[in-house]
């Protein structure tokens, strides 16, 4: 009869096909790159900041009672049914004031340029390692394309599964050519899609920005002529251009290469017409990683005053 | 005189410590998974789900300690499902173990199955104490330190569980406890 100390030996053989392979750590590291970081004194100052707001709201609506907010959401005006209904009498088709609400879908509602997806996943490309993020505009750059970075070689929809180095998309077929675009440097390339040339930014993709010693200009190349910030405003003045993207470059610092989508787009416009885009959700910025620049974001408000 | 040591204080684990770690006691932590529960999907997302606490906590783990704090961690998550599956355990009842071998390893198939299969039996705190030390080859005091019990429980429940296999390969009932 077998014995309890045989046992690891006979679950190692019976267990031997179960093994933990590569991309579960993979998984492992692209659902930590997703969870917010929460450190201890963090949890604290939430789990207080909670506390201490359910008892301001609690006790202010116990004493003030305040008319509920309206919605910022539009309202369908309704009107009952059919031709001589009787005012104040329902039918089983009328449609109350209300009843039909507008709910905004998934796309914010800044005017950005970042491309959206059908599936989980923006379109992109990773060239070297680096991902890139199609762009809405321009619809076509193909006079701006520079040398052949490569070829596609691996085509897939969940590109976060593939730990190849190889060139992949999920919107560009297979054997489709990748260019380098002027002036972009590593900010930018380009590929057909669906027969016109499109523009691709460096963005964040399953916890992978920046690579050794890249910096925010590498994302983000200097040689900006305007800027555009959601809500905020415009600058075109190219002096007031390059004291704003000098404060960005000087000051941002770098949080991570998790991506946020923000509630506000900045729109970074070049002489070539291209335009990149960062999402910005208070003091941070994010395209290829996320970095807090407060000094930018203020300066940025005092220009367009 | 107050005696001191050289011995450094423990640094949050690195993104080298996750690989080494990972490569090291992936397995260990799959497996054990997958005993417990008797799901390769189960196994394999609480196995995501200690790395993950891994990356976002970054420990300070002693050398020699990470083993048991990785195991410690999938046996919670397991303890967590396997409660939340009482309902469709009690309903369906417990599911035999699937043998997943490496290639056509296992000689004397039936026997080995048998004692597979009488570990994947015990009730839940049995088999975890069968699991760390007899699987794991942890001692009994590692193995009461991840299970936050006495060692004296440890012996205790090692002791309970090896009557039970003894009876169940033997051809006696076995206890599938909900």
């Amino acid at each position: 009869m077998m014995k309890p100390e045989q046992f690891r030996q006979i679950a190692d053989e019976a267990l031997g096909g179960l093994t933990a392979g590569p991309a579960l750590l993979h998984r492992a590291r692209m659902k930590a790159a997703q969870a917010p970081v929460q450190t201890p004194a963090r949890r604290l100052h939430r789990g207080l900041a909670m506390a201490m707001s359910l008892a301001l709201v609690l006790g202010l609506s116990a004493l003030l009672l305040p008319k509920p907010s309206q919605p910022d959401i539009p309202v369908v005006e309704t009107l009952q049914a059919g031709s001589d209904a009787q005012a104040g009498m329902r039918s089983t088709a009328d449609l109350p004031r209300g009843s039909l609400v507008l709910k905004s879908g998934k796309a914010p509602a800044y005017q950005g340029v970042w491309e959206w997806g059908a599936g989980a996943n923006f379109p992109l490309l990773r060239v070297d390692g680096r991902y890139y993020r199609m762009l809405t505009h321009p619809e076509d750059v193909s006079a701006l394309t520079g040398s052949v970075l490569g070829t596609v070689s691996v085509f897939m929809d969940e590109p976060a599964l593939d730990n190849s180095r190889d060139l992949l998309s999920n919107i560009a077929p297979m054997d489709t050519a990748v260019y380098a675009v002027h002036g972009m440097d590593r900010a930018a390339v380009a590929a057909q899609v669906n027969g016109r040339t499109r523009l691709f930014q460096r963005v964040s993709f399953a916890g992978n920005a920046l690579i050794g010693s890249e910096g925010l200009t590498d994302t983000l190349p200097r040689g900006a002529v305007a800027l555009q910030l959601s809500d905020v405003g415009t600058v075109t003045d190219h002096a007031e251009v390059d004291r704003l993207m000098g404060i960005l470059y000087d000051k941002a610092l770098y949080l991570g290469s998790q991506g946020h989508s923000g509630s506000q787009a900045l729109l970074v416009q070049y002489a070539s017409g291209l335009v990149l885009q960062l999402a910005v959700s208070g003091d941070t910025l994010s395209a290829c990683g996320s970095w807090d620049c407060p000094e930018f974001i203020r300066a940025f408000a005092d220009a367009v005053q | 005189m107050i005696e001191t040591t050289n011995s450094p204080s423990p640094q949050p684990v690195s993104d080298e410590d996750i690989e080494r770690l990972y490569r090291q006691y992936g397995n260990d932590v799959l497996r054990v998974s997958y005993f417990y529960l008797g799901n390769r999907e189960q196994a394999e997302d609480v196995t995501q789900d200690v790395f993950v606490r891994l990356i976002e906590n970054r420990p300070a783990l002693k050398p020699g300690s990470e083993k048991s704090w990785l195991l410690k961690v999938a046996l919670n998550r397991c303890r967590d499902l396997w409660r939340s599956s009482w309902h469709k355990r009690v309903l369906l009842g417990s599911k035999k173990l699937e043998i997943i071998p490496d290639d056509d390893k296992l000689d004397d198939r039936l026997e080995k199955e048998a004692l597979m299969q009488a570990v994947n039996a015990l009730p839940p705190a049995e088999k975890e104490v069968f699991l760390l030390f007899y699987y794991q080859g942890l001692s009994t005091q590692e193995t009461a330190q991840v299970l936050d019990v006495p060692e004296g429980t440890v012996s205790s429940r090692l002791s309970r569980g090896r009557q039970k296999l003894r009876q169940y390969l033997n051809g006696g009932d076995h206890h599938d406890e909900a």
